[in-house]
């Protein structure tokens, strides 16, 4: 066990910039979720109502600062995880992927509370709960592309290369030829798997390598991708950041 | 290997240490890792995993218990958005009709605050045309909204149903 408490501070600070890097899209969301209601018979009544949206959506955001006091830390944690399971199942927010992350990274941020509670967690223990969650995050992502449009390309250029206005496309577009940007989607593709296999496999990692690594893909893909993605990967990062910390203090 | 002597230290730990949220976090991983690693070989799953993208995946419950499922960028998806019917899509060639690539989640285009914005103002009819592709496997969904004057005296909010389904 780590001489050196936990940082789990880390766990909320990544919390609190998923949510409130969403903040802009989320509050003007809001209002056009209050000024265009949808009925609608997939989602439970309550699960479409606005004031459950706003509870869920603007609660963690603010009282969840309160769990960077350490005392207050479990009701923040789960405050948080309650925002993020309700947000993945209401109709308004059921398609956003930073709460997906956000709901595990919270419950793993519990768990580790609790495990500090009783004694404390060995770091290597902690490493290998980060390493499975990151390693199933990137799995699922991996196998829903093994279809010929990842592999050859196509979605991504379709969905990026060909005219969204994120720095890394802007920059292709103006670099390259039609003809060589459509293959740049196609490296850019199998590089993306690439990483997304590498990743998938964490769990079998030596802790610090695997743990190391993940914080340069996720921050790699990042900055390759869309700055929306920094709500997305926030929480998983900041698991990540603790449990290096963790192992490079001395034991007791 | 190292990695997963540690993923057993820990569930073994978490057994006999009376941890059941790090028991249930473990399983929980494990049965959707179990889950990815079956989808290109279930048809079945598959089918339902597409259709959850176009909120078609039933009961609710199932369809809830696979949100926290990691499901970013998967599939290929499409979307088409037209004020009126357009009939067989499924036998016109992708080409010959203006669909828009979409990373996930395809129903979005309407429940999205984007997506209401960009496809929900004014009043009238709208169909949602959804197409997602998984190696061999093709779905199809419409989905049409009817919005009626949602911000006027007396306001009603949109309804949103299946297109082959009565107002």
């Amino acid at each position: 066990v780590s001489e050196r408490p936990l940082r789990l501070w880390l766990v909320v600070a990544g919390l609190l910039v998923t949510w409130w890097s969403r903040f802009p899209l989320s509050a003007r969301g809001l209002l056009v979720i209050r000024d265009r209601p949808l009925v609608d018979p997939f989602f439970p009544a309550w699960l479409q109502r606005f004031d459950v949206a706003c509870a869920a959506y603007l609660v963690p955001g603010t009282l969840g600062v309160l769990a960077l006091h350490p005392r207050l830390r479990a009701q923040g944690l789960a405050l948080f995880a309650l925002g993020a399971g309700v947000l993945l199942v209401h109709q308004a927010a059921y398609n956003d992927a930073s709460f997906v992350t956000a709901l595990w990274t919270s419950l793993i941020g519990l768990w580790l509370w609790r495990r500090e509670q009783r004694g404390g967690v060995p770091p290597e223990q902690a490493a290998a709960m980060t390493q499975l969650f990151v390693g199933v995050l990137f799995l699922g992502g991996l196998v829903g592309k093994l279809t010929p449009g990842y592999l050859d390309g196509s979605v991504f250029f379709d969905i990026y290369f060909r005219d969204r206005d994120y720095l890394p496309f802007r920059l292709a577009r103006s670099w390259l030829e039609p003809g060589a940007l459509r293959s740049a989607a196609t490296v850019y593709s199998r590089f993306v798997l690439g990483v997304e296999l590498s990743l998938a496999t964490l769990p079998l990692w030596p802790a610090r390598l695997g743990l190391g690594f993940a914080v340069l893909g996720l921050c790699g893909l990042t900055l390759l991708s869309n700055p929306y993605l920094i709500s997305v990967v926030a929480g998983p990062l900041s698991l990540c950041v603790l449990c290096l910390g963790a192992l490079r203090a001395p034991s007791r | 290997m190292r990695g997963l002597r540690q993923l057993l230290a820990l569930a073994r730990a978490a057994r006999t240490a009376r941890d059941p949220l790090g028991l249930g976090l473990l399983l929980a991983l494990a049965g959707y890792g179990a889950l990815a690693l079956a989808l290109p070989f279930w048809p079945a799953l598959g089918r339902f995993e597409m259709a959850r993208f176009h909120l078609d995946a039933k009961p609710f419950a199932l369809w809830a218990c696979l949100q926290p499922y990691p499901w970013m960028y998967n599939f290929e998806n499409w979307v088409l958005v037209s004020p009126t019917p357009l009939g067989a899509v499924a036998e016109a060639p992708l080409g010959s009709l203006p669909w828009r690539a979409i990373n996930h989640q395809s129903a979005r285009a309407f429940t999205w605050f984007e997506g209401r914005g960009a496809n929900l103002g004014g009043t009238g009819t709208r169909y949602l045309y959804m197409r997602t592709r998984y190696r061999d496997q093709l779905t199809l969904r419409c989905l049409r909204a009817d919005v009626l004057d949602p911000a006027g005296e007396g306001a009603r909010p949109a309804a949103l149903v299946p297109c082959d389904e009565d107002p």
